[in-house]
Order: C-alpha cells, then structure tokens, then sequence
C-alpha cells in the first residue's frame, strides 16, 4: 500500500501500538483509521496486538479446586521462618 | 480483589495467598512439584523485598506479579525456550518485516481464532508464556506490566526508570515479536 498521509505500513503499526498506550492527537488517529481500514495487513497487525492484549488481560481462573498439600505448606512455612530469622 | 492493606505477617502468607499462588503456578506450569518451589520461592523474594510492597496494589497481586517472574525464569530454563537475543535483534525483526520504503515484505498472516470454539485461551496462553520468557528480560517485564497487570507508561517508567518514548518503543518491540513468536509457535504449528 502507498504511503498515505504521508506515513508507511512502519510507521502506522508503531503509531497502533503506541495508540494502545496513550491517547494520540485527533489528526493522527483519523490518518490511522484510514489507512486500517485501506491496508489489511496493517489492520492484521491491529487486530493481533490487541487480541494479545485481551488474552494477558484475562483472569485466568484454572485448577480451581486444587491446593497446596499439607506437606507443602508446612515446607514453605519452615522455609519462610527460617529464611526470616536468617535477617 | 479491591483489598488494600499493609502487608500480613509471613507467618500468615501460607494460608492467606499460598492456594491463589500455587493455581496459577500450576495453571503454568502442570507440574504440582515445579508449582510448589515456584510459591515457595515467591514467598522467599517477597520477604526479601517486603519493603518495596506498596499499599495501593493488594498483598496478593503484588506477590501474582513475583511469581510471574518466578514463572518466566522457570521457562527461560526450560529446552522449549529458545531466547531471541538483545533488543537490538528485536528491532532488526522488525526492520526485516518492511522494505527500504516501509512498505509489509514479511505481511501478518491471517489468525483463525474463534473465542470458544478453535481457540484453546489456556494454551494459546501457554505459548505466549514461552514466547515471552523468550523476550529480553527488560522488554518482557515492561510488557507484563503493562498487558498483564494494567500499569499505567507512567507507572511503568517510574519503575524502569526510563523515558515514555522508551517505553513505548520497548512495548512496540514487544507486541510485534511476541506476535510473530505466536504466529510461528502457534498458528503455523497447529
């Protein structure tokens, strides 16, 4: 895709992912959107950076019926007075 | 979560936060033993580093994002991992992905994900663990800031002691080799 505005595929993924971070001046996020919607790698880029996002973002709640063994708390329990009294 | 408070006695952090832990430890990891150093381990820094514990984040998150880090470093041991060098090499990658003139010569492929069906969440995030504990240190720790914990640059930059520009750059590095890393480890190998 030609550079619109100026601005090339490079520069328009850096400026998505920055727009992920702070808020970009309103002229730079209209020139943006334009060239999304105009270039679909860039908008790949777009969508997987963000799906990314939404993945890390996501509570993951797994195992949620296991916990620690007795014998492993009672481990990491020593293991904590000692290292405290260590200080 | 919203449970702002002074830091427990360690005597009590077993009982408090050791179950939470030892879930996403093992959510990572799948191993009961590994997943047991790895909250022991958590617990051992954090007394270390109990000074650094701020009041405005809860005693639980606080010790989540110890563990994380416990979690990459247990990765980066790992013979999966394969390291990706310096940041230098992750700007390279990127620089490789365009021409002289900026244009795509490496384009993103198409990935087929479909919430809830195709898409395993658990695995894909698995992948991502191990892409990521491939990453510069530095650069993966601004990233789990940043998409996993929610920190704000500004946080961010107060803590790495770097520029907003840096920051940035140092995400942007990130999220484009994390998604080529995914790209290569996950949707091509499935």
């Amino acid at each position: 895709m030609h550079h619109l505005f100026g601005l090339s595929c490079q520069d328009i993924t850096r400026l998505v992912s920055e727009s992920m971070d702070h808020t970009l001046p309103y002229h730079q996020r209209v020139k943006i959107r334009i060239h999304l919607i105009m270039c679909k790698y860039c908008a790949r880029f777009e969508k997987q950076i963000k799906l990314m996002r939404v993945v890390c973002r996501q509570h993951i709640a797994p195992d949620a019926g296991a916990t620690l063994s007795g014998e492993a708390r009672g481990r990491i329990l020593h293991a904590l007075r000692v290292s405290a009294t260590e200080r | 979560m919203n449970e702002t408070q002074a830091l427990a006695p360690a005597d009590e952090w077993v009982d408090r936060y050791g179950d939470d832990l030892y879930r996403f430890a093992l959510a990572r990891t799948r191993d009961t033993e590994k997943a047991e150093e790895l909250v022991q381990e958590t617990f051992l820094a954090a007394l270390k580093s109990r000074h650094n514990f701020k009041q405005q984040s809860s005693a639980r998150t606080w010790m989540t994002a110890i563990l994380k880090h416990k979690i990459l470093d247990h990765l980066r041991k790992s013979k999966r991992v394969q390291s990706w060098g310096n940041e230098e090499a992750l700007d390279r990658q990127i620089d490789d992905m365009f021409d002289g003139a900026g244009h795509w010569s490496v384009r993103p492929k198409r990935w087929d994900t479909h919430p809830g069906e195709h898409f395993e969440q658990k695995e894909f995030l698995d992948i991502l663990y191990e892409c990521l504990a491939g990453l510069p240190k530095r650069i993966a720790r601004v990233f789990m800031m940043r998409e996993m914990d929610g920190a704000s640059t500004q946080d961010i930059c107060q803590v790495m002691g770097i520029s907003s520009t840096n920051c940035w750059t140092m995400l942007y590095r990130a999220r484009n080799g994390l998604r080529r890393c995914l790209q290569h480890n996950w949707f091509d190998a499935t």
